[in-house]
């Protein structure tokens, strides 16, 4: 049974998201070694397929790439936009950013504003996935530590990470997907979630409420990040491998106070993005927006 | 204050006894560090961003210490890392946990001291001494802190002169008669990539250790323009990193650290510099008199070399770490050894490592707390600081300096006299311009 795929084909650029709908179904946050939450329904959604590359994030970075084009908002102007400032130096420490290289190296909240401006320019709610979105996602139907079952050795076939990765992110989709066709859910580059961290998720975690951000984020770092990535051992990339951003991610930024956009020292993260099912009003999303960007 | 530090440790002592001579863990030591007798009372001197750092890093080091006095030359400086301290919540640096250390805070209106003679006063009141200040006071702060029996957790670099080296030299003895802890933030010494990686060279992985190539080039720090109505002094102070008697050069200030990774695996210190440098990028009126690049090859005494080079360059590639090659193999980045044919000896993922600037806190605050003597860093903090100096006297001279010609240098950058009065050494020509060095002409011993 095949599952529903789209091409997001971003107006104004020539590139394209390719989204795949994730089926509804029930599992359970967290693992046996940590606590685990109550089964949790989870509705369907879409999810992209990789994660977001720099040829998809570009045309938002580079005002010159991107043009005064939207499918649905009128007078949409590439000028207007809030776009990061330019960086000012190669933050990808000559690993690549065209051809299909994840993107990396930006805030939370400059990933949550790219997701805003895939709204802006398609009219259709583009955002961050949850902890519980994502890790639903990765999982696809399992319950084992890696979504192919329990043996690290077999993780070579699915991801890029510490022992075959040469210590470099690699051009995403070459890797066996997962068994909803997510590539690289775990290895290449970990990704931003929306959440805030909680240490204890599934102790917090709202049974109800699977789509809804668990707590109100607050300040810049310690957002949850998920997955492993290039430089991470196996232990440290499976379905419940995360993270809090934090700010040895911005240590080498000079400025004072630390940019909002660029995280000079995370080139192993990056981020996918997700479309929840419904119809959603400009004022929700804007709601969303401004809740999860939060400062 | 001598008795206070001996009835402190007795009562460590006799805690862990009343436990039935458990080691402290669990819920005894709890109940132990509960106890108020118990507290470890530190005193911060220096409140710019690397003391609140270092501060909080000390207050969230799981033993009971609590931060009871403070100084800084400027007052708006201690107001706002009080406040910064007290806030709350906020991110450790490499952890992302949430911190909040504001519980650990007492430190009475009294007990905030504002001008040069702060440090004085917050000495007496306290267990353990950080020094944060720039590090051009260190030598006179350090020396203090000794005498009056203090533990001490004291940034690098240690000093900006020799004369500075050799009282830090004097100090760190004393310190080591009286058994006081000294932790000095070379932090790499306390980071698990670094321990092994260096463990691994002196058991021999490579061979012999024949060169070291270490970096940090950068595109620099921050500017404080001078502001109406300032003294000399106080513009100085404020603009500290460019003037060496508060600095000495960011060869010193920074480039220590890869500088001391070099001595730390050779376990030696070189004898002789010969380099080059200059003022590219870096030479306006706010600019102060340092260079903004050097290049310095060092030689040991078994004729090993080390290339060290440093700059403050916007806009230019950075790197900022060490390398080294044996007889045997090569150590081409932290944590990673080779043989000569090319296979991998070693290759160490540190991505989980924990954050080394709480590290050194925590391993210095738990050995207090038992009443342990186990850091004695003073006196390779010296010596890295005197290796930095004697590379910053061959790019400034231009000539061949050697260790003892460095060491034994009777150039005191210091003032004869602190107050915001007081004239610095080095004072703007008329066109707001101070005097750099310049090779060949410029004498450094």
């Amino acid at each position: 049974m095949a599952q529903e795929k789209y091409l997001e084909e971003i107006p104004g650029t020539e590139f394209s998201i390719e989204m795949i709908k994730v089926p509804k179904g029930t599992f359970q946050l967290g693992s046996d070694d940590t606590q685990q939450s109550e089964p949790i329904e989870m509705p369907a959604f879409y999810m992209s397929v990789h994660e977001i590359t720099f040829d998809q994030y570009l045309p938002y970075r580079e005002k010159d790439f991107d043009a005064d084009t939207s499918v649905w908002m009128e007078d949409y102007a590439a000028d207007a936009i809030t776009r990061p400032s330019p960086p000012y130096l190669d933050f990808t420490e000559g690993m690549g950013n065209r051809g299909g290289y994840p993107a990396v190296s930006m805030t939370q909240q400059a990933a949550l504003r790219y997701c805003a401006w895939l709204y802006i320019k398609t009219g259709k709610f583009y955002r961050l996935p949850t902890e519980a979105e994502w890790e639903y996602a990765c999982r696809a139907g399992s319950a084992s530590t890696y979504y192919f079952g329990e043996d690290p050795d077999d993780l070579e076939e699915y991801a890029w990470y510490w022992d075959n990765s040469g210590e470099k992110y690699q051009k995403v989709g070459q890797k066996a997907p997962n068994a909803f066709g997510l590539y690289d859910m775990l290895g290449n580059v970990s990704e931003y979630t929306a959440d805030q961290f909680e240490k204890d998720l599934p102790a917090i975690f709202d049974e109800s409420q699977p789509q809804a951000l668990q707590t109100q984020p607050k300040g810049k770092y310690r957002r949850a990040v998920r997955g492993g990535a290039y430089d991470d051992l196996a232990e440290d990339c499976t379905c419940t491998s995360r993270i809090p951003s934090n700010p040895a991610w911005q240590a080498r930024d000079p400025q004072i106070p630390k940019s909002v956009w660029w995280n000079p020292d995370s080139p192993f993260v990056g981020f996918r993005v997700v479309r929840p099912i419904g119809e959603f009003t400009p004022e929700q999303v804007e709601a969303y927006f401004i809740k999860a960007v939060a400062n | 204050m001598k008795k206070e530090q001996i009835n402190r440790r007795t009562f460590v002592k006799a805690s862990s006894l009343a436990a039935g001579g458990i080691m402290l863990s669990g819920p005894l030591a709890a109940k132990a560090h509960n106890s108020v007798d118990d507290t470890i009372k530190v005193g911060l001197i220096g409140c710019g961003g690397r003391g609140t750092g270092a501060i909080v890093q000390a207050l969230n080091s799981g033993q009971n210490v609590k931060l009871v006095a403070m100084a800084d030359a400027f007052k708006d400086r201690l107001d706002k890392c009080y406040d910064y301290i007290n806030d709350g919540e906020f991110t450790d640096w490499s952890s992302g946990e949430a911190v909040d250390v504001s519980e650990r805070i007492d430190v009475a209106e009294e007990h905030k001291f504002v001008g040069f003679d702060g440090y004085k006063k917050v000495i007496p009141l306290v267990d353990v001494i950080i020094l944060t200040t720039p590090p051009g006071f260190r030598p006179i702060h350090f020396e203090a802190a000794v005498k009056a029996g203090k533990h001490i957790f004291t940034e690098k670099p240690m000093a900006v002169d020799a004369p500075g080296v050799r009282k830090v030299l004097a100090a760190a003895e004393e310190a080591k008669k009286k058994k006081l802890n000294v932790v000095v933030g070379l932090q790499r010494r306390y980071q698990k990539i670094y321990t092994n990686w260096v463990e691994a060279m002196h058991e021999g992985a490579i061979g012999d250790i024949v060169t070291s190539h270490v970096y940090w080039n950068s595109g620099g720090v921050w500017v404080r323009p001078r502001e109406e109505g300032q003294t000399e002094m106080e513009y100085q102070m404020r603009n500290w990193y460019y003037f060496n008697w508060l600095c000495g050069d960011h060869i010193n200030e920074q480039h220590i650290h890869n500088i001391d990774v070099s001595n730390w695996v050779k376990d030696a210190y070189p004898t002789k510099a010969y380099g080059m440098g200059g003022r590219h990028m870096r030479t306006g009126k706010d600019h102060g008199e340092i260079f903004d690049h050097h290049f310095v090859e060092f030689e040991y005494e078994d004729g090993a070399k080390m290339f060290s080079q440093c700059r403050h360059w916007k806009g230019t590639a950075s790197r900022v770490t060490e390398s080294f090659q044996g007889t045997n193999g090569s150590a081409p980045k932290p944590g990673v050894l080779k043989t000569n044919s090319g296979y991998t000896l070693m290759r160490y993922n540190d991505k989980k490592d924990p954050n080394p600037y709480q590290v050194e806190h925590n391993e210095l605050f738990e050995a207090i707390a038992k009443g342990e003597y186990k850091f004695a860093d003073a006196e390779h903090g010296a010596k890295s600081t005197m290796t930095a100096i004697l590379g910053r006297m061959a790019t400034y001279s231009g000539q061949v300096v050697t260790w003892e010609e460095a060491i034994n240098s009777k150039v005191d950058l210091l003032p004869e006299e602190f107050s915001w009065t007081a004239k610095p050494k080095i004072l703007p020509k008329p066109d707001g311009t101070y005097p750099v060095p310049v090779p060949g002409v410029t004498k450094v011993v």
